[in-house]
């Protein structure tokens, strides 16, 4: 009975797991795709978003008795759902056809965002669903990796198969229902492999962007009065930060450039549901008109990515990246460089 | 029996069963090389054995015994090759103007009849006919063409499943046919911005720079100014197109006007039809490097448990009692569950009475969801799809019935002391597969697939049966479901 040719047949392959998305889940979607930079950022973004509603709705319409809480990194583009003891990360993608899955580096490599269930969900954006296309677990994907000495094929991403995937979401379920939080252990910061230099930098310094509502500041961080000539700026960039806290610092660019400082200079407003609107910019020092030309400002992302930047001309009194918006806890990195000098500074919101 | 009769029982299409478009054959010749031959082989290993028979180049056997030897081998492989089908239909999701069936006449094209065998050099396939006359074949099968082309020999060859599974998915008249209807639910533009950065790596630097432009323009404006009402991708607007323009000027690409950039992004769509493009990369198995061996796909059909074993025969029996039982109440359950979540959505709660009369429409009298809109007043199909969703009111079903069996069988299991608690993750999942693959086969499977089928539809399942005295007992509720819900 059992082994009748038809049994092996799939039924999840007549049957896909889909999820009508609804008209309140692709407005949220695009109000929090609002926030990465560029447009590659966003679009991902937004997917990563209605893959993260859509899911939702499934596990609670399954689950009713667990609690089901979003913890989003916007800044990563990485969604995660917490579902009673296990936290699952939702990666969305548009197609499969070639049967393979991109997983971001740092889903896997940064100990915060490790997982214990990784979900993939195809987004059907026009037709308003997403499809449940399988799921892995935190030990099944480490395993994998670990067995085909995975090397990371292009941009940051690590290439799964699919067939590594348990193409049925109702194990999810059972997971959750049947499992414990220790049934699927997650590798500790100190066993995980943290080759990524930024990620154990990030561990020991970084500017918690947070306690400046409470007005508390680390060292280093100046009021702007006493790093920018005020007059001249204030008149100039300022103008419309006049809300929230402003910090800044004194950067020094090394002295092969004649100890050329700059100032990077921090804005924090608390906008509503708790976030944080964060504007970034770069000013000469006192008594310097311009910045010096080609000096660049990016965004980096824990990863490594620069999401964003600006390069100084001839003439800039200053140059700023694009306002954005993030989570409590979330973290971003600013990159100052001229030339071979990089200097970073790492933030938490 | 078990998995053996794969080599004696044959995949075949079929106009009659238009539930399946195929159907399972028993090649008697094949049965009988098996049951004389193989059985008794030495080694063990039956697919060596029959692949050392059917390739090999000693003249003293008979080339009878070789296309028997082929049959046993067609008929096995015609399994991964439906799969491989479904496979496609399902990868590509959403309302695409195809299904697996369209695929099956390029590939399970084979009669299980025909003795085959093939020249000395494999080059060609050879008949032979009623009096034992060795003639060219007029054309191939396709079956024999993946055995043609297998090089089982080779120390690096991957298994015959998964080599069937890939000729399968670069079969050209099926690539040629899903270039030509893959993609043809979506216009240029729905398909210019699905488009992902593996598919532009495979485009020239122009086109590359084209999408890539497209996707700043259009997917901002997609996401900030998305109509929900019109989800479909518009064309691109002359606003769109003269922002594009000045974007490719920046990229030093000069494209004088807008209706030629148009015409631009429209050949780049003609190329991102093409199948090949979406598939570039085929993660078949990977050698395990401690042991060297090739580990297949875990999604291709492997070896279902042994039922021989004691243990697995006292789950069996108790899951043919519980099975019945659990349908019918996960069939009540999901029912209810269903009308709870309709009154909860904002877009759906206004419709929510209409659920159970268009039920009974859709399995009481065999209508289809395009028939029950104007029944019940609908607006669309789209509606009608998302509102009745039989395929949801199934899947949770199943869902429901396999976990009520789980637990109970994992008490069992604690009780008698097989497992912890709770459960290794391993542990449940392999029990969880088995479960499912019982229930599938006893009633969901079935009732899959009369889903699936279009217009002549039977619903003789024991699933739709159950549905249907369910619906019944409910009769003074079709007004005013609300009462139904507890």
């Amino acid at each position: 009975m059992i082994n009748n040719p038809n049994s092996s047949i799939n039924l999840r392959l007549l049957l896909p797991e889909v999820i009508y998305l609804e008209p309140e889940h692709l407005n949220w979607a695009k109000d929090i795709s609002q926030y990465p930079y560029n447009e590659t950022y966003q679009w991902q973004t937004y997917l990563n978003a209605l893959a993260l509603v859509g899911f939702e709705k499934w596990l609670k319409e399954h689950l009713p008795q667990e609690p089901i809480q979003r913890k989003n990194n916007v800044i990563e583009s990485l969604m995660f759902l917490q579902v009673g003891e296990f936290k699952l990360c939702v990666l969305a993608t548009e197609n499969l056809l070639n049967e393979v899955v991109n997983f971001p580096k740092n889903s896997i490599d940064n100990p915060d965002f490790l997982a214990h269930l990784y979900v993939v969900i195809e987004v059907l954006e026009e037709q308003e669903e997403v499809i449940i296309r399988g799921f892995i677990r935190c030990d099944h994907l480490l395993n994998y990796l670990h067995k085909t000495n995975s090397q990371i094929i292009q941009n940051n991403f690590y290439d799964i198969p699919l067939s590594e995937l348990d193409p049925e979401p109702n194990h999810l379920l059972f997971y959750s229902r049947f499992l414990e939080k220790a049934s699927i252990p997650l590798p500790t910061i100190a066993d995980a492999s943290t080759d990524n230099k930024l990620e154990q930098y990030l561990q020991k310094n970084i500017t918690k962007l947070g306690q400046w509502l409470q007005g508390e500041f680390d060292a280093g961080w100046q009021a702007i009065e006493e790093l920018i000539n005020p007059n001249k700026n204030l008149s100039l960039g300022l103008r419309n930060i006049d809300q929230g806290v402003k910090r800044g610092r004194l950067i020094d660019l090394g002295i092969q450039l004649g100890n050329q400082h700059v100032v990077l200079l921090v804005n924090i407003t608390p906008k509503n549901d708790n976030k944080l609107s964060v504007l970034i910019q770069l000013h000469p020092q006192i008594g310097q008109k311009f910045l010096q030309q080609n000096i660049k400002l990016s965004l980096v992302s824990t990863m490594g990515n620069i999401l964003c930047e600006v390069n100084s001309r001839s003439q800039d009194n200053y140059i700023q990246l694009n306002t954005f918006q993030g989570e409590p806890g979330q973290l971003f990195t600013v990159e100052v460089s001229l030339g071979d000098i990089r200097l970073r500074e790492n933030f938490e919101l | 029996m078990g998995a053996s009769s794969r080599y004696w029982k044959i995949l075949r299409i079929s106009s009659a069963d238009t539930k399946l478009g195929y159907q399972l054959y028993v090649v008697p010749k094949a049965q009988q090389f098996f049951e004389e031959e193989v059985v008794n082989c030495q080694n063990g290993d039956t697919q060596a054995f029959l692949l050392g028979y059917f390739h090999t180049l000693n003249s003293t056997v008979d080339n009878t015994s070789i296309a028997a030897a082929g049959l046993c081998l067609r008929s096995y492989i015609s399994y991964p090759i439906l799969k491989a089908c479904q496979k496609i239909d399902h990868l590509f999701g959403g309302d695409k103007y195809f299904t697996y069936h369209d695929l099956l006449p390029f590939v399970l094209n084979d009669d299980g009849k025909t003795q085959i065998i093939l020249d000395s050099d494999r080059k060609t396939q050879l008949v032979i006919d009623e009096h034992g006359n060795v003639k060219k074949k007029p054309y191939k099968f396709f079956t024999v063409e993946v055995l043609r082309t297998f090089k089982y020999h080779s120390q690096s060859s991957m298994s015959l499943d998964n080599w069937a599974y890939l000729q399968t998915k670069q079969n050209s008249e099926i690539k040629d046919f899903l270039s030509e209807f893959g993609f043809k639910h979506l216009s240029d533009w729905a398909l210019l911005n699905k488009t992902r950065p593996k598919q532009i790596e495979n485009l020239s630097e122009r086109d590359r720079h084209l999408v890539e432009v497209f996707h700043t323009v259009y997917r901002r404006d997609r996401r900030e100014q998305r109509h929900i009402e019109a989800k479909r991708c518009p064309d691109p607007s002359l606003m769109q197109l003269q922002e594009m323009l000045v974007c490719l000027q920046k990229r030093d690409i000069i494209i004088n006007s807008t209706e030629n950039l148009k015409r631009g992004l429209e050949q780049v769509a003609k190329q991102l039809r093409q199948y090949d493009i979406w598939t570039y990369r085929e993660p078949l198995e990977f050698q395990d490097p401690e042991t060297g061996n090739y580990t297949p796909r875990s999604d291709l059909p492997t070896e279902s448990f042994n039922e021989e074993d004691v243990e697995q025969q006292e789950i069996l029996h108790f899951l043919h009692e519980q099975l019945r039982i659990s349908v019918v109440t996960a069939i009540e359950q999901e029912v209810s569950n269903n009308i709870k979540n309709l009154l909860k959505s904002r877009s759906y709660a206004s419709l929510a009475t209409k659920y159970i009369p268009g039920l009974q429409l859709y399995y009481c009298e065999y209508k289809s969801l395009k028939e029950i809109v104007p029944l019940l007043s609908m607006t669309s199909w789209d509606q009608a799809r998302r509102l009745l969703n039989p395929g949801k009111l199934l899947s949770n079903v199943r869902t429901v019935t396999i976990q009520q069996l789980l637990e109970k069988i994992l008490n069992t299991a604690q009780e008698k002391g097989l497992t912890t608690i709770p459960p290794q993750p391993d542990y449940l999942k392999t029990l969880a597969e088995q479960i499912e693959n019982f229930a599938d086969e006893e009633v969901f499977q079935e009732a899959g697939e009369e889903i699936r089928a279009g217009k002549s539809r039977s619903l003789d399942s024991f699933y739709a049966q159950e549905l249907r005295i369910t619906l019944a007992k409910i009769p003074q509720t079709i007004n005013n479901n609300k009462t139904f819900v507890r």
